[in-house]
């Protein structure tokens, strides 16, 4: 499918399915599944290949009846309602939009946000998600193969912030933390108290704490908050732009070739002289 | 509580912190319609002759607080305490306003710009300074041009009505004005056109918006643009949540703004300089050929 074209119009729309989203998402608190619909959408990158990434082609999925996905489905048909006030814009910018959004009506950080990914119609790439149920050098090759890094995993990990886990989709049943709706550093503060009644570690939660060099990441963020924001922002940010070349990569080279002629038309006056 | 506020880059931040929990708090409770009842009902208590009232987080005092005119707003006073529980810094007026603006944000609404800086005050108003429901086109302008406001703000502040609804235990009116009374949209005007819907609410102030002829006309532009409202409403908004308040970083933004034109200006002389100098060696150059 084509590229869009980024222009005011584009821009516009955008702006207005941001609003959009941010009153269905408050409205029906359903923030975390909507964060889970943009990772999932993102994190089929292969840097290698270049393949997968954020490319709205989750919604081609042939197992969304499969109550594993029951709801990513949900989140699917939220977004359509979206998508049908605002048609020019793609799935694949309405998905990672929505993951912005979320983020910031649960009181996390504002992510910048840089539309014009294309769709892709085929079903996405299957398998290249993390198994929870497994370890640390699991969750490297998973996410060392989209080109994302150890402090990156960490970061992203603390998305479990919100939301919780339903036995009939994962297996896995509950919420990480005491406020699911609420995003901050407490995914940490808890990984670190070890055993908390009633909130839920996966496999791959233990696993940040038990390598050392996750750890190093866990316990700063634990302990620091605004940190963690910070790193989050800059993980999530680049996780929504797997493989998608930002526009304003274009508009700063061309600002740094009119700063070359300016640096040449200086040179070349220099020289006469 | 008279002294000013100190702006700092640590008060700052804490009104970004009081941003986000309000946005989570907000959110989560679907409290967003009670949350701007209260920025306003602080603030509209301005009087721009005597310079009383307005927003001054007055609106917490038990006294003011039992006004008919504030049923309900308790709910929301509390809500705001858990978030001034941690961040004490930052002033009851500040927080009010700032919850309003966020209310608008997480239903949909415009941006609204929020400047920080407001003093808290426990001395409250008489009772009677807000609008009667059940009253019409003179009176609302009794109360809105006491606040120093005009018709085009009555009209767009009315437009809050998109969210929300009355409580027969409250004020004696009952229902929404709108179909979402969670999305923050010009629905409020549309309805408004359409005259008696079913269901929805239109209290006596809401129908005197269309018999005045000022008014109506504003009516029928936000009925008909969606983003002409967002426009008139975000400045209606902050005007009233600024009514009696000199922003401190007015001085602020002012000194930032003109050093940017300094620079630029400073760029455009160096150009001059560099083409008259290049002008200047190419004569040479030409004369001693």
């Amino acid at each position: 499918m084509a590229t869009p074209v980024v222009d005011a119009k584009y821009l516009k729309e955008i702006e207005k399915a941001r609003r959009d989203l941010r009153a269905l998402i408050s409205t029906k608190n359903c923030a975390p599944i909507m964060l889970r619909l943009a990772w999932l959408d993102a994190g089929t990158y292969d840097v290698k290949t270049k393949t997968g990434g954020p490319n709205g082609s989750i919604r081609n999925r042939k197992d969304l009846s499969h109550p594993a996905n029951t709801g990513l489905k949900m989140a699917l048909d939220l977004c359509e309602n979206v998508k049908a006030k605002h048609k020019i814009i793609t799935y694949a910018d309405l998905y990672q939009l929505a993951g912005v959004v979320a983020v910031e009506v649960t009181g996390g950080p504002s992510i910048d946000f840089v539309p014009g990914r294309k769709d892709s119609n085929q079903p996405p790439e299957e398998g290249r998600h993390p198994d929870a149920k497994q370890g640390a050098s699991h969750l490297r090759n998973i996410f060392y193969r989209m080109g994302l890094s150890d402090k990156d995993i960490v970061a992203l990990s603390g998305g479990h912030t919100l939301g919780k886990a339903h036995r009939e989709r994962s297996g896995f049943e509950g919420p990480w933390t005491e406020d699911p709706l609420k995003f901050d550093n407490s995914y940490y503060v808890e990984l670190l108290k070890g055993e908390s009644k009633g909130l839920l570690k996966l496999p791959t939660d233990k696993s940040l704490v038990e390598d050392p060099d996750f750890r190093r990441y866990v316990e700063r963020y634990a302990e620091d908050e605004d940190a963690f924001f910070e790193d989050y922002a800059a993980s999530h940010k680049k996780l929504s732009e797997l493989g998608f070349t930002p526009l304003t990569a274009e508009k700063s080279n061309r600002l740094k070739s009119m700063q070359n002629a300016v640096g040449v038309l200086a040179a070349v006056s220099v020289a006469i002289f | 509580m008279a002294e000013p506020v100190v702006v700092d880059a640590a008060y700052l931040k804490e009104i970004e912190k009081a941003r986000r929990d309000l946005r989570a708090l907000i959110s989560s409770k679907n409290c967003a319609p009670i949350m701007l009842r209260l920025a306003w009902h602080d603030a509209g208590t301005y009087d721009v002759n005597t310079k009383t009232g307005g927003p001054n987080g007055s609106i917490r005092n038990e006294h003011e607080l039992s006004h008919g005119a504030n049923n309900g707003l308790k709910i929301a006073i509390n809500f705001c305490e858990e978030v001034k529980a941690k961040h004490p810094k930052i002033t009851y007026a500040d927080l009010y306003q700032l919850a309003g603006v966020v209310a608008v944000e997480v239903t949909g609404g415009p941006t609204i710009d929020f400047v920080p800086g407001r003093k808290d005050s426990l001395e409250s108003p008489e009772e009677g300074r807000l609008p009667d429901a059940k009253q019409g086109v003179p009176h609302l302008k009794d109360i809105f041009y006491r606040m120093g406001l005009s018709d085009k703000e009555i009209v767009a502040l009315s437009g809050g009505h998109t969210l929300g609804k009355a409580h027969a235990d409250r004020s004696g009116f009952d229902g929404p004005w709108t179909r979402e009374p969670l999305k923050f949209d010009n629905s409020y005007f549309v309805e408004l056109l359409k005259g008696e819907s079913e269901g929805l609410l239109k209290l006596p102030t809401d129908n005197a918006l269309l018999e005045d002829s000022a008014f109506r006309s504003y009516v029928e532009l936000y009925a008909k643009d969606e983003d002409a409202f967002f426009k008139d409403y975000a400045e209606s908004h902050k005007k009233l949540s600024e009514l009696g308040f000199t922003p401190p970083s007015a001085g602020l933004k002012e000194a930032v703004r003109s050093s940017a034109i300094l620079a630029q200006s400073a760029v455009g002389v160096a150009v001059a300089a560099a083409v008259g100098i290049l002008s200047y060696f190419y004569e040479v150059h030409r004369k001693a050929k």
